[in-house]
């Protein structure tokens, strides 16, 4: 218990300390020139978040597969047989605050997140940077594996809690890199950790006026997680087409929220352990504009 | 307003526990994997989890038919049952399997994927 309490003592200075100084730099940031647009193309990269929001009123939708892996050769269609997929709904509240809601057919988990831009990168001597938080918990709601023990709803709940940096350096290349705690409130052995912090990396480089090359690695420090699992490498294409970014990737992870990505990729690259997949996202303007 | 907002995210911090499976049901009852019978452990697990929701059956959409033992024993043999159940636990796609089910097969596994 007193082990519990000093941790979660610990995690809320943390975050609040963190918090307080974002709202410093965010209220003192010198509002000239004009904000950067586009650091990325999509509000996300591969399988993580990216810095941009949703412009005001703005709902996007999203969907997500990732497909089996490519190692078991042509009798599952080097993957395609077997699918994932994830459905979400992302609303622009204000330009600076997004809320979304997902739901991935992988252990029928649940999320939802609340995502604030603190920061915005200006030309001219402005904000260098743009500063994102994001803060997500995710739910499983699979029929518990062992019935006949007592489970608690508190044991199926995930969080994260991220901070984005990035700069875009000119407009064929930006830079983003996010520290981010993951919280899983039940592990399986006391050697495993509850928190898990892992620190992420992603750049974007454009390529033609409608195609871009991202790559997104997340770091997990060691003695957090159980042998078997690893860091997520991904790499991807964006295709910006009207009114649609069309996303193609390959990871070693098949999860398509930070749960997953972070604390559970049990692939690996070198084995072959490859995952294609997609994200489609559909925008579609609710406030200030009328559909004829 | 701003501020509101990222003070409303604390929030989702608000509720952690530290539970581990160890401390928090330390009468589990142990798991069983002294012997592993493909009849008695195995089977149950495989009709329950693969061969069921027109998955792995005769004409379902899994590849292989799960409903015998031979259809078993060749997704054994080319190893993509220890790939996708054990390594990459993507499978069934729902993740359904308990740590201890995953054991037993892990040891039928390991003794040969015996038709015992």
């Amino acid at each position: 218990m007193e082990r519990l309490i000093t941790k979660f003592m610990k995690l809320k200075l943390l975050a609040s300390i963190c918090l307080f100084l974002l709202a410093q730099l965010s209220l003192n940031a010198q509002e000239k020139g004009e904000k950067t647009s586009f650091t990325f193309k999509d509000t996300r990269i591969i399988n993580g978040q990216s810095v941009e929001t949703n412009q005001d009123g703005q709902l996007k939708f999203i969907i997500s597969h990732r497909f089996g892996s490519i190692n078991g050769g042509i009798d599952g269609f080097f993957g395609l047989d077997q699918a994932t997929i994830r459905l979400g709904l992302d609303y622009g509240v204000w330009d600076w605050l997004t809320i979304g809601i997902g739901r991935s057919s992988f252990e029928k988990t649940v999320d939802g997140f609340l995502k604030a831009r603190v920061l915005h990168q200006r030309e001219n001597n402005g904000a260098p940077l743009s500063i994102t938080i994001l803060s997500s918990i995710a739910t499983q709601t699979a029929d518990f594996p062992e019935q006949e023990r007592e489970n608690y709803f508190s044991s199926r709940l995930f969080y994260t809690n991220q901070l984005m940096l990035s700069r875009k350096f000119s407009d064929r290349f930006s830079l983003q890199l996010m520290p981010t705690l993951v919280h899983r409130n039940l592990v399986e052995t006391a050697d495993v950790e509850n928190d898990v912090v892992s620190i992420g990396a992603a750049t974007r480089f454009q390529l033609t006026k409608t195609i871009s090359f991202q790559t997104e690695y997340y770091y997990t420090l060691p003695n957090q997680l159980a042998e078997e699992y690893y860091n997520s490498l991904s790499l991807g294409f964006d295709i910006e087409t009207k009114g649609h970014v069309f996303q193609l990737n390959v990871s070693n992870s098949q999860g398509m929220i930070e749960k997953f990505f972070i604390g559970e990729t049990r692939g690996q690259w070198s084995e072959g352990d490859i995952y294609f997949g997609f994200n489609i996202s559909r925008d579609f303007q609710l406030k200030g504009r009328k559909y004829k | 307003m701003k501020i509101l907002s990222v003070l409303l995210l604390t929030l989702f911090l608000s509720s952690c526990y530290y539970d581990n499976e160890d401390e928090l049901y330390p009468g589990n009852i142990p798991c069983d994997t002294a012997q592993v019978t493909y009849s008695i452990q195995v089977e149950p697990i495989i009709s329950a989890s693969c061969a069921s929701a027109s998955c792995h059956v005769l004409g379902g959409t899994g590849s292989g038919n799960f409903q015998n033992y031979s259809g078993v024993k060749s997704k054994v043999d080319n190893g993509s049952f220890m790939n996708r159940v054990i390594v990459q636990q993507n499978m069934p796609p729902n993740g359904d399997l308990s740590a201890c089910e995953i054991e037993q097969l892990k040891v039928w596994l390991s003794n040969g994927a015996p038709n015992n």
